[in-house]
Order: C-alpha cells, then structure tokens, then sequence
C-alpha cells in the first residue's frame, strides 16, 4: 500500500472528535424529566388519545396541561418498548452526534471545510452542549435549528432558495418541542442583515458591516422568499393539538417564575462549575479581540444573542454550535495564521485533519449501537430512588404521596399506584394552589403539617439531602420506614392527622 | 455678525464653572457610594482594633468564639482595624462611611485617569466607561479592608499602564505602597499576580521579537520582586502575603458565601448588560490587541465570572480596553464634539472638592449615625445582654457573629463568624452548614458543642425542626432575628 492510499484512510481529527463525543453521549440516563415523558407516552399508547388534563398528580387531578411535546412522548415511549432505555441513550447520542455533522456541514458553506479553524469550533460546540446532551424531547431542537440556521446559510451565501422541507419540520417540531420559537427566530438576523444590506445599497452610506457574499442582486426576492418561508413555517406550527396555545408556551420562559429560577437548568451559569463553558466563551472573546477582521451583523446579532441566552439559562449553551461557533470561524482562522506559535499550532492541527471522512465515525456508531443496545441498563445508580420505589411498590402503604420534585417524573413511569405530589411539569402546577403548597412542605414553612393534613399524605418520599427529613426525623408524628442510597420513606404514625385511605 | 466681547465672556465664565458630565458622575458616585452601614464583617474588624488599641499586641489566637477558641489566628489586617477603631471613636460608624466614599471615590479617580491612558480627551466613550467603572465598583462598595485593594490595585494599574505608553517611570512609587498594602489588606498577593499579567504580556510581546520587550519585561519584574520584598516586612512574612491562595477554589467557601458565588445575571441585571455591552464594543470595533490587553481581559472576564465580588477586575482590567475601543467608534462624531465642549478642565474640579468637602462635614458632625436598625440583630443583642444568657453554648447565624463579637463579647462567645481562613481551616464551616442546611448529622453537632442558645435569621427553616423537636423553645423574635433556647427535661 503505497503513502497517498495509507492517508486516505487514515481518519481526520474532525471524524475522531465527532467519533469521540458519540461515545461520550452513551453516559447513562441522569435525567428525571425522561420519565415524565415516557409515563405521557405510555398513558397516549394505552388510551389512543392525546392528553389535555393532568392524570398522574393528585393534587392537581383533571387541571388543563399544554403537552407541547407530546409527541416527543409517544415516540419516547415506542423506542423504550422496543429497546429499553438503553434506546433513548443511543437516540440521544445520534441526535446529538447528527447535529455536530450538521454543523460541521455548515462550517463547510461558510469556506472552513477542514483545517484548525473548525476543528477548535467544533470542539467548543461539543463541549458546551454536553449541558443538554440528555434523552428529552430538545435533542430535536438541537438539530432542526442546526438545520435552520444551515439552510439559511445556504441562501445567503449561494443564493439556493430555501426547501420546502422547512414547513414539514416546522409542524412536527411544534409538536416535539416549545423550542420550535428558535427555528423561526433564527430567521431573523439573516432578514435583519439583508435589510441593512438592502437600506445601504439604496442609500450608498453605512459603516463596513458585511463580507464578501453580500455581494448578491436579487436581494429583494430574497427577503421575499425568506419571509414567504417564514410565514409558511409559522403558520405550520399551528397544526397541533392546541392551536394557539403552543405558539405561547415557549413565551412564559421569558418571565420564569422564581421556582423555576431555583432549577440548576434554567439558572444562570454557575461558572465555578461550568469551567468548560467558561473556557469556551473566553476563547471566543479571545479570538474577537485579536482578529482584525469585521464582523457580519447577522454574525453580530447570533453571538448577541446567544451570549444573553446563555448568561440567563445554563440550559442555553448549546447555541454556541448554531450562533457562536460559525460567527468565530474567520477569526480562528486568522488567529491560527499568525507568526509564531499560533501559526505552527495551526499547521498542526490541519496536518492531523488531513485525513479521510466518514469510515472511522460509521464503524463506531454502528460498534457503539450495538454495544449499548446489549448492555445492562444504563441508569444512574445515584439519581433515582429505585430501591424506595421497589420497597413501595411491594409494602404499598396506605395514605398519598409527598414527593421530592425531582422524583416526580420517575414515579410516574415506575410507581403508578400513587399519584405525585408534583413533577417536572411546572407549568401545569404554578397555575395552582398545589404548587405553593408544595413550597410550603418543601421549605418547611409554617404551615407544612396543615398542607400534608388537607393532601391527606401519609407517604413522604425525598432524597436524603433534603432539609425534610431533618424534619420529619425528630417529628413523632412520621416515622422513617425505609432508607436506601439515594432516597428516604417516611409513614405518618397512626393517630397523627387525617385517617389514611 | 460679531459679538461683543464682553457679553461673550460672562456666559462662558459661567458655563466655566458649570460641572462636567465626569465631575457630576463622580460626585454623584461619592453621594450614593455613603450609603449606609449594611456589612456583617466591619464590626468583627472593629473589634480586632479594639482589642490591639487596648493590649497593644495583635491577637494570634482566637478569643472570641467558643469553638476555636485559642487556636492559631492571626488579624492579617490588622492595620486597617486600627484605623477603622480609630475613625469609629472619632466619628462613630458615620466616619467609616466617609472613609469608604472617599476611597472608592479615590479608586474611580485613578479608574478615570486610567481610562484616559489612550486619549485624554473626555468624550462620550470615556464618560461611558467612567459610568461603567462607577457600576463594577459600587457593586462590591463595603466598609471593609477590600477597598484598600481596589484603590492600590488602581494605582498599580494608573502606573504601569501609563508606564507602558511612554508616560514617567513611577513603578518605584509601587515598593512603599507594598509595604503597605501587605499589613492593610491580603489582597497584596492579587497586586503581585498583576505585575505576571503584565509581564506575561510583555513576555508574548518579546517572544514575537517586539522591540524594548525585553527590556519593559526585565523592568517589570525587577518592581515585582522589590515590591514582593517590601509586602514581607510584615508581623507574618511570608505566610501573610500567601495565605489567601489556601482559599482560593476551597469549594465549600465558593458555593456558600454569597459573595464568593458566581454571578447570578438573571438577579443582577446591570452585570448582564454591561458585560454584554462589552462584547457589542468587541464586535463593532475591530481593531486587533496587544498581548497583554487579551491577558487583562481574560483575566478580568475568568475572575469575575468565578467569583461576583471580583467585578472590580472589570472596572481594572476590562474596561479600559472597551474604552480604547469606544473611542474608535465615537470618533469625529457630533456627540464627542458636544462632549469635548461640555468639558471645562479646572472649576468643575473646585465644584468637586467643595461638594466632597460640604458632605463630609454634614455627615460626620451633623448626620445620626447612618445604620439600619432592620439589617441588624440589634433587638437580639439587647435581649442576650438583659437575659444574661452567657454560660449557654451558642450556635449563630454565619453572619450575625461579627455583630455579636463586638457588641457581646466577653459574655457570649460565638460559635461561627466571617473569619472564613480560621473557621474553614478548623472544619467549624462544616458543622455550621451541616445544621443551617438541616443536613445528615446535624443534630450530632448540636450534641458535640452542646449546644443550648440558637441566634438566627427570623423564617429560617430551623425554627420549624426545632419546634418540632419539642426540646427548643423560642424565647426571642423580631423582625431580624429569633433566640431559641434548649429546654431541660423538667422544663418541658
């Protein structure tokens, strides 16, 4: 075998990197809202309807629930009734692999095909989405807004008219994931940008704003046809179950409640545990700081926009793949051409992405599917309280439940006999009583044994580490009946508050 | 048409001794910047002065608390809690709120100057940039030993950059201050970490074969380590300058003070804004960056991302390059023009000084002592000290513990206060978040320091366990604090 056929096969750094992060995302199952979903989808399979009123709490029975993902849900559930849970890893990390390609397709239209440029991007937009790289209904929205933001480009830069395609996905992305709003704001610094380019042309004035590719005649038909597109897609969204009502869900996250505020995902950023994101986002302004060149608005307004999106809600930095890491390429490139060690780090790196695409990547996702779909289940041992469910479903004590948020969802799927407390369905729960209640018992405020009295609990299930089972330890009226790893069971002592059911 | 010089000439001398837009910002910034008493930790300071004042020794164990008592703590800054007793007896708290506006007034001088290292003209980027430095450093604005820090770190920074730019050598003026510094505050060590910065910078700078790199790097670290000599004439020596880096990433510290938290941008909206405004000014203006410019940035951007109370990093090592910047794009245009003619070097200066002036008068000899009697447990205090409580093992509340120290100590000795090195080092941080978090073990701590007197925050959910326990009463509560006593058996 002679030198040019060896490095034809030898795999480039892009393919190892892309390989590296989809066995990275066959980590086990840490989410609690996975269950949620399943429990939705099963109930949807069992009873062929879709669900409009709460069924699994009991303090919310019969309340109004926008199931925006509620397909997600259904599908979730047939992929854990063909392959188990070790299905929805492998989904998450095809999804999550298919949406790094994706971008690596974009990084391609924008004239970084290989080189160090898209290999240090790349890296940034793996390691911050790691965040969310998790089996739940976003991965879809990772990778349609990939897609969006791929076609968008596509246009501008080459003038290829947007796919029809796009109207499709927008009608089953508003019923997969309230994310949906992404794809049709991604519109809108592209329309922004030809606007400004449009205004400029007409008036001969402005600061230096754009690059070569503005460089386009038929600019007014293509705001025609982005906003014909646009339109089209919106107007898609609307075909769901609950009409209107989808399109403004994604709206209340604009003013979450302070709860929701509390929920590590859609906190702000704690950089002290987040040193990747951080690592990445000084790169960034790094990168912006030593390169000369300009910067395309619409490039401005997604790094923008971004930057904000990801200071609110840690959840968010997986934008840095579709808004921060295109807009960086041409500053990376310019930083991995200057003299000295930036330049030799550079040849580098694009010496070592020489190689060959796609032969190492498809020989490990297929050795990855097979291996996790042959492997004991892959679950948390520290997240999720199996053996108190265990201990529960076999003693079934009377009374109803009080359960730790984060458990809700699980004792959904896997403990049906008793209705939660509460779950991951925030929104369902805020519009009620029941959830200040919650609060309450949660922070042991004053009135917690009146709100355990009015639910008529009798069965109390929390992690650990909760301030609860301080609490209920020293109270004579509970009694701690089970203990395991991760979770605690306490009973109401007979004679203490309402008579149990 | 021509006018008459002397119809001119009044209006102008007039406007001459109307304020500029940076004397009204920095005006206004020592007004505001008064405030009120509102830190837990000044009072634990004052009490370290007090006790020096009055032995004449600097403490190098601990006294004041029931848990550590006697083990090895030294007062770092114990100059400073001098001063602090010293302003406190001849002004009372309202002179310590002059020393802090004046010293942060003295930091957003040097800030300002600072700001002008690529122009000296006072155009609209300079004024955004003087408003932004007056944001980063009123957000941290306590009278406390920090302040120390920020303004010396200022004039660190003033030297060097002014330095840099071809400007007087005065980095020698940097030694004493060292000596100084290093017996005022323990941030000394975060001054000798910015002549590495600098000196990486000009490292960077030498190794693309710049010309005087060389040379600015030899001289660079020449100050550092004459000023690094000077901050060991301290009581401590070496162990003084170095003891903050034990605490530097110490998790539990990090996640539980609120102080040391990474920011929350979601509560603190102007950090969000501002740090963003920076990246707009990133992305309009493309100029490139020398070395040590990137490093600053970094630097500033990784340190206040850690840690919210390093927002003065912004203000120091940010700022500056977004005003440089700033400058660029106001460039020629109508609004720098309406600035440089709102400017009027000299009266508005005077305007300043007779403001400042005015306010330190009226606060020190005429104002009531400026301290919230809703921050404090001042109710709580008054109890302890009618109830005569003090044979009781105490458990406080984190940050009421320097209030107790100075206002109750020697009767009550506290269990916990915000002297974090000797309390963390000691592993009594632990204790006290295993009971305030209601965690695993936490009544085994109770029962290790026999615990029998509870001071904390009113709503806390301790008071909830405790009554349920049956064995704690409540003895005490305002709208600040509850006292909770353990109850005997026969009580009961």
């Amino acid at each position: 075998m002679n030198r040019r056929s060896r490095s034809s096969w030898r795999p480039g750094l892009r393919e190892l990197l892309l390989a590296l992060f989809f066995l990275s995302c066959l980590g086990p199952v840490i989410d609690y809202d996975l269950w949620l979903h399943m429990a939705a989808g099963r109930e949807m399979w069992e009873t062929g309807r879709i669900v409009h009123l709460d069924s699994f709490s009991h303090t919310v029975p019969g309340a109004e629930w926008i199931y925006h993902e509620w397909l997600a849900a259904l599908l979730s559930f047939a992929i854990y009734s063909v392959a188990g849970v070790n299905g929805m890893v492998l989904l998450k990390a095809v999804m999550m692999t298919a949406s790094m390609a994706v971008l690596l397709g974009l990084f391609h239209l924008r004239g970084h095909g290989r080189g160090p440029a898209p290999v240090v991007a790349l890296l940034a937009a793996m390691v911050a989405s790691r965040n969310v790289a998790l089996e739940r209904p976003h991965l879809f929205t990772i990778l349609f807004l990939m897609l969006f933001v791929y076609w968008l480009e596509r246009q501008r830069r080459f003038g290829r008219a947007l796919p029809w395609t796009m109207v499709p996905i927008c009608a089953l992305w508003a019923n997969i994931h309230g994310g949906f709003i992404l794809g049709l704001l991604a519109f809108g610094p592209f329309l922004v940008e030809d606007v400004w380019i449009w205004l400029r042309e007409r008036y001969k004035e402005g600061p230096e704003w754009v690059d070569e590719a503005d460089k386009i005649r038929n600019l007014e038909g293509r705001i025609r046809r982005s906003l014909t597109m646009l339109a089209a897609c919106a107007f898609a969204t609307l075909f769901n179950p609950y009409g209107l009502q989808t399109l403004l869900y994604p709206l209340q996250y604009a003013n979450p409640s302070p709860f929701m505020k509390q929920i590590e995902e859609w906190a702000s950023p704690n950089f002290q545990k987040q040193i990747v994101l951080e690592a990445v986002l000084l790169a960034l302004v790094g990168a912006l700081l030593l390169s000369r060149r300009s910067v395309a608005l619409r490039d401005g307004i997604f790094v923008m926009a971004a930057a904000h999106l990801i200071l609110t809600a840690v959840r968010n930095s997986f934008l840095v793949g579709p808004f921060i890491a295109p807009a960086s390429l041409d500053h990376l490139a310019d930083f991995f051409t200057r003299p000295g060690l930036p330049g030799r780090l550079g040849r580098k790196i694009g010496h070592l992405d020489r190689g060959r695409f796609g032969s190492l990547l498809l020989v490990t996702v297929l050795a990855g599917s097979i291996w996790v779909l042959n492997s004991p289940e892959r679950i948390s041992s520290e997240r999720f309280p199996t053996e108190a469910v265990a201990w529960l479903n076999e003693n079934r004590p009377p009374g109803r439940l009080f359960n730790d948020y984060d458990f809700g969802g699980y004792l959904m799927f896997n403990l049906p006999a008793y209705p939660v407390f509460v779950d991951g369905r925030v929104d369902v729960y805020s519009k009620h009583r029941a959830f200040s209640d919650f609060l309450e018992v949660w922070r042991l405020g004053a009135r917690w044994e009146e709100v355990l009295d009015r639910y008529g609990v009798g069965v109390v299930l929390v992690e650990q580490r909760q301030s609860l089972v301080a609490l209920l330890g020293v109270h004579e009226g509970w009694e701690k009946v089970f203990e395991g790893e991760v979770a605690v069971v306490f009973l109401r002592r007979s004679g203490y508050g309402p008579a149990q059911e | 048409m021509t006018a008459e010089p002397g119809a001119r000439s009044s209006p102008s001398r007039l406007r001459g001794w109307l304020p500029t837009p940076e004397v009204i910002l920095l005006g206004l910034a020592f007004w505001v910047g008064i405030g009120m008493i509102r830190d837990f930790d000044i009072w634990w300071h004052l009490a370290a002065g007090r006790e020096i004042v009055q032995t004449g020794i600097i403490p190098t164990v601990d006294s004041w608390s029931h848990t550590v008592a006697g083990k090895d703590w030294f007062a770092h800054e114990w100059l400073t809690e001098i001063l602090f007793y010293g302003l406190y007896v001849w002004g009372g708290v309202n002179a310590l709120l002059l020393w802090k506006a004046l010293t942060g007034l003295a930091t957003l001088i040097l800030l300002s100057r600072v700001y002008q290292r690529a122009d000296p003209a006072k155009g609209p980027a300079y004024v955004l940039g003087l408003l932004a430095g007056i944001i980063c450093i009123y957000y941290h604005w306590l009278e406390r030993p920090h302040l120390i820090t920020n303004l010396f770190l200022a004039v660190q920074v003033w030297c060097l950059e002014r330095w840099l730019r071809g400007g007087p050598d005065r980095l020698k003026w940097l030694v004493p201050l060292y000596l100084l510094w290093a017996n005022l505050h323990g941030g000394v060590i975060v001054g000798l970490a910015t002549f590495g910065l600098y000196g990486a910078g000009q490292f960077i700078s030498f190794l693309a074969d710049e010309s005087g790199a060389e040379a600015r790097l030899r001289h660079i670290a020449l100050v550092a380590l004459l000023c690094l000599g000077a901050s060991l004439v301290n009581p401590r020596g070496v162990d003084l300058v170095t003891y903050p880096l034990k605490y530097t990433g110490a998790g539990t510290l990090a996640a539980d003070i609120t102080e040391w938290t990474s920011p929350d941008f979601k509560e603190y909206r102007p950090m969000e804004v501002l740090l963003l405004s920076l990246l707009l000014g990133l992305l309009l203006v493309r100029t490139g960056a020398l070395p040590t410019e990137v490093i600053l940035v970094l630097a500033g951007l990784h340190l206040f991302l850690q840690s919210k109370r390093n927002i003065v990093f912004l203000a120091l090592f940010v700022l500056p390059v977004a005003v440089d910047r700033l400058r660029l794009l106001f460039k020629g245009g109508r609004l720098e023009g309406a600035f440089s003619r709102a400017d009027r070097p000299g009266a508005g200066r005077a305007l300043l000084v007779a403001f400042v002036l005015l306010v330190s008068v009226h606060l020190v000899w005429i104002q009531p002592p400026r301290i919230s009697s809703n921050y404090y447990p001042q109710g709580a205090v008054d109890y302890l000290k009618e109830a005569g409580l003090g044979d009781r093992p105490m458990l406080n509340e984190f940050v009421f513990g320097g209030y107790f120290v100075w206002h109750l100590y020697p009767e009550y000795r506290v269990f916990i206060d915000s002297r974090t090195d000797l309390f963390f080092d000691q592993f009594i941080f632990a204790e006290y978040l295993a009971v305030f978090k209601l965690a695993m073990g936490w009544q085994e701590v109770l029962d290790k320091w026999d615990i029998s007197l509870m001071v904390f925050e009113v709503g806390h959910p301790l008071s909830t366990v405790l009554e349920a326990t049956g064995h704690w009463k409540e003895v005490y509560q305002d709208r600040v604090a509850t006292i909770w006593i353990r109850q005997e058996a026969d009580e009961r």
